[in-house]
């Protein structure tokens, strides 16, 4: 009886020992919730990759096309300041359309020559000015006093100007003016304000007056 | 169906005879104790079908067991697959680098781009009028052919020009404009040469202008600015020359 009992507990764990070995090695864990949790996740991870590079390449196309831009408006840039630069001078832009830079109070050369016999003296003074309206110039007018030692108003709205020219800004104009002598050794030549023809932005072919008041920081000269 | 009577019976028909016989007997357990009988025809196989059974138990038990003594992480394909999900997460990080360097990218170029609108819009208007007044205006009714050599007087210096009269009319009164320039492109004097009084100039022809001027152009550069031409029925027409005009450096 014992010898049998022996037998079937034998044979149980042997029963046991086999299908526990099968069970183990036939186990395929990609069937089991942690693996598929695992690969669901790779597969997501993947997804959002794949969504990513697909933005990647789309942006790297905006990219190129911008760096097109930049490089085609780069090229429209150098071409502009060579133009620029070939035309125009330095401080394009100021306070007043023009600046006066030197005012030069000559006498008619005539009356020189002549001596001044029989004459009427003439000045014909000088205003060199700049273009700093950040515009060509056509005309320009500068109007001047001339003010007595004492202060006073000798002569007022006196002018001088040229006209059809092309003043490029930043470039220098000589304007020229006429003034009968009364007397003015001594006195000072002092511009007050100006205009300029200038194109006109709105309207192509067409042109517009720059007017204005110089300021007190204005070139004055002394007629000798 | 017939069967013929000397084949042997077939498993169904033997269970059903021995349970129409187990019934049959089962009648008679009661009275004269059929039920010890009946154990002992039974007895062999029902202790065998336990015995299976109880083996099958442990079968499954030992199996269940087997699977579940498996540690799912510490398995290659779990291994594998995890190194798989690690890639995957680097390959992603590295997209989203990829995508925020496209976008500082974008950024950048924007920037620039803008920079370079803003400095050419700035430009643009001064530009326009620079283009402008170097394009001749439609075609001039006289164009100047060349520009003689300056002869001086005491106080006045005279620069003679041949104009070409374009138009099928003859010109009555007709003037060049021009800018003495220094080397800067600056205007040092702008005078203007017109014919002898009264002289006209016939259609197609060269025809002699000059300037009187008391600026001595010595050094400087003549440059034709500005035309005007008039007939005698007041057929009147001017504009500006382009920079490409005949200029004389003295």
């Amino acid at each position: 009886m014992l010898g049998l009992v022996i037998a079937a507990l034998v044979v149980a764990a042997t029963t046991f020992a086999v299908t526990f070995a099968v069970g183990r090695v036939t186990k395929d864990p990609t069937t089991d919730q942690t693996y598929l949790a695992l690969a669901a996740k790779t597969k997501e991870v993947e997804a959002n990759t794949a969504e990513n590079r697909k933005e990647t390449k789309r942006l790297t196309e905006q990219r190129d096309d911008l760096r097109e831009q930049v490089a085609e408006q780069r090229k429209h840039a150098a071409e502009d300041k060579k133009l620029y630069r070939q035309y125009v001078g330095d401080a394009a832009a100021g306070k007043t359309a023009i600046t006066v830079e030197s005012i030069s109070p000559d006498v008619d050369p005539f009356y020189t020559y002549i001596g001044g016999e029989g004459l009427d003296k003439y000045y014909y003074p000088k205003f060199t000015v700049k273009n700093t309206s950040g515009h060509v110039i056509f005309n320009a007018n500068v109007d001047y006093n001339v003010i007595g030692t004492d202060g006073k108003i000798l002569v007022s709205d006196e002018n001088a100007y040229v006209s059809n020219v092309v003043v490029y800004p930043g470039k220098t104009v000589v304007l020229e003016g006429m003034l009968k002598d009364a007397g003015f050794s001594g006195a000072t030549i002092r511009p007050t304000s100006f205009s300029a023809t200038v194109p006109d932005p709105k309207y192509d072919d067409a042109t517009t007056t720059d007017k204005g008041q110089f300021g007190n920081d204005v070139k004055t000269v002394v007629i000798p | 169906m017939s069967r013929g009577s000397d084949e042997k019976k077939p498993f169904v028909d033997t269970l059903f005879d021995r349970l129409d016989k187990s019934v049959t007997e089962l009648k008679h357990v009661s009275h004269n104790g059929t039920i010890a009988l009946l154990w002992e025809t039974w007895r062999k196989p029902v202790i065998a079908v336990l015995c299976l059974v109880f083996l099958a138990a442990i079968g499954a038990a030992g199996w269940y067991a087997g699977g579940h003594s498996v540690v799912v992480q510490e398995s290659p394909r779990y291994l594998n697959e995890a190194e798989n999900l690690k890639w995957a997460n680097s390959d992603f990080e590295e997209s989203k680098q990829d995508i925020a360097n496209r976008q500082s990218q974008m950024k950048q170029a924007s920037t620039q781009l803008d920079q370079i609108k803003t400095e050419r819009a700035q430009m643009s208007q001064l530009l326009k009028e620079i283009r402008q007044v170097a394009q001749p205006q439609d075609s001039p009714s006289i164009t100047v052919n060349a520009i003689g050599d300056v002869s001086s007087s005491i106080t006045y210096s005279t620069i003679p020009f041949t104009v070409h009269n374009n138009t099928q009319n003859v010109l009555t009164n007709y003037q060049v404009y021009y800018e003495a320039l220094d080397s800067n492109g600056n205007i040092l004097d702008a005078g203007y040469a017109l014919p002898e009084s009264g002289a006209t100039c016939e259609p197609n022809s060269d025809c002699a202008i000059s300037s009187l001027n008391m600026f001595n152009p010595a050094g400087s550069t003549i440059v034709p600015i500005y035309w005007t031409a008039n007939t005698a029925n007041n057929d009147w027409h001017d504009g500006y020359y382009g920079t490409d005009v005949i200029r004389k450096q003295f």
